[in-house]
């Protein structure tokens, strides 16, 4: 499932935050991608994976990974690294639009969006039991 | 439409075809093209790109470059931008400054008088400009 937190602080220990996602991309992401990537980023770059230096983008384009968007970098982050977790305050309402569609992986702040319209997510707030949902309408509302 | 870019006392009219995917909060839209797109075009003036940390704090340090009409763009606002520019922003109207920013309250937060510039990309060779202009 996705854990967001709502606090810094609530972020586990042993769990590294990490604010600048475009230099953890160069750094780690970039060297763990695959196809994997396939469907992940749908709402921002609809990249599917060509090979380990570059991507095909929604418009058919050839493009490098390292020109992939904040947003995307930001959700490819999550997903490939766990262990980490990420800030998404460079993400656009569609990148985290990408980000509630994950099953996995971790971001601060606890906001995400639903402009495709897909209610159903795999989300726990602050790693609480009580705070985990499987429908954006029902997080949303709550 | 006229492919051009027209640079007036302040503020940047960008009037431009085929060329501009700005979008405030949206991720993928070009933003950071947007100063590589406007070179291919005719009286486009200079744009001078902050591209990360390290650019901010030179521009900090040594904010205009004495002699140069030109553009200066920040990428990733949200993240490198902080009170100490902007206060150097605002003290400067008659500069031109494109603010790459998506999430950014620190804009709200501080009074910054700018304007706002949303971009909307059409597709990949057909982009259309919104009529908000940024400053």
């Amino acid at each position: 499932m996705l854990h967001l937190y709502n606090d810094k602080q609530d972020i586990p220990e042993g769990i590294e935050y990490v604010r600048d996602n475009v230099q953890f991309f160069m750094d780690v992401t970039y060297n763990k991608l695959d196809e994997r990537v396939n469907g992940l980023l749908k709402n921002t770059d609809g990249a599917t994976y060509l090979n380990s230096e570059q991507f095909t983008d929604k418009w058919g384009n050839t493009v490098s990974w390292l020109d992939l968007s904040t947003g995307g970098k930001t959700v490819l982050n999550i997903f490939y690294n766990e262990d980490y977790c990420f800030d998404t305050l460079e993400c656009g309402r569609n990148a985290l639009t990408d980000l509630k569609n994950l099953r996995q992986g971790r971001a601060f702040p606890d906001y995400i969006c639903n402009l495709d319209g897909v209610d159903e997510c795999d989300v726990i707030v602050d790693d609480w039991d009580d705070y985990h949902y499987t429908s954006y309408e029902r997080w949303k509302n709550d | 439409m006229t492919d051009r870019v027209i640079y007036k006392n302040n503020f940047i009219d960008l009037d431009i075809e085929r060329t501009l995917n700005i979008y405030s909060n949206k991720s993928a839209s070009g933003k950071t093209y947007l100063p590589y797109y406007v070179q291919y075009f005719k009286d486009f003036p200079r744009i001078f790109v902050m591209p990360n940390e390290l650019s901010y704090k030179e521009f900090i340090k040594t904010p205009w470059r004495a002699g140069d009409e030109a553009i200066y763009f920040f990428d990733r606002f949200d993240m490198f931008g902080n009170v100490q520019l902007l206060n150097i922003l605002k003290n400067n109207l008659n500069v031109c400054c494109l603010l790459d920013c998506k999430n950014s309250e620190i804009l709200f937060d501080n009074n910054v008088p700018f304007k706002i510039v949303y971009l909307r990309r059409v597709n990949c060779n057909y982009m259309e400009m919104k009529n908000d202009i940024l400053f």
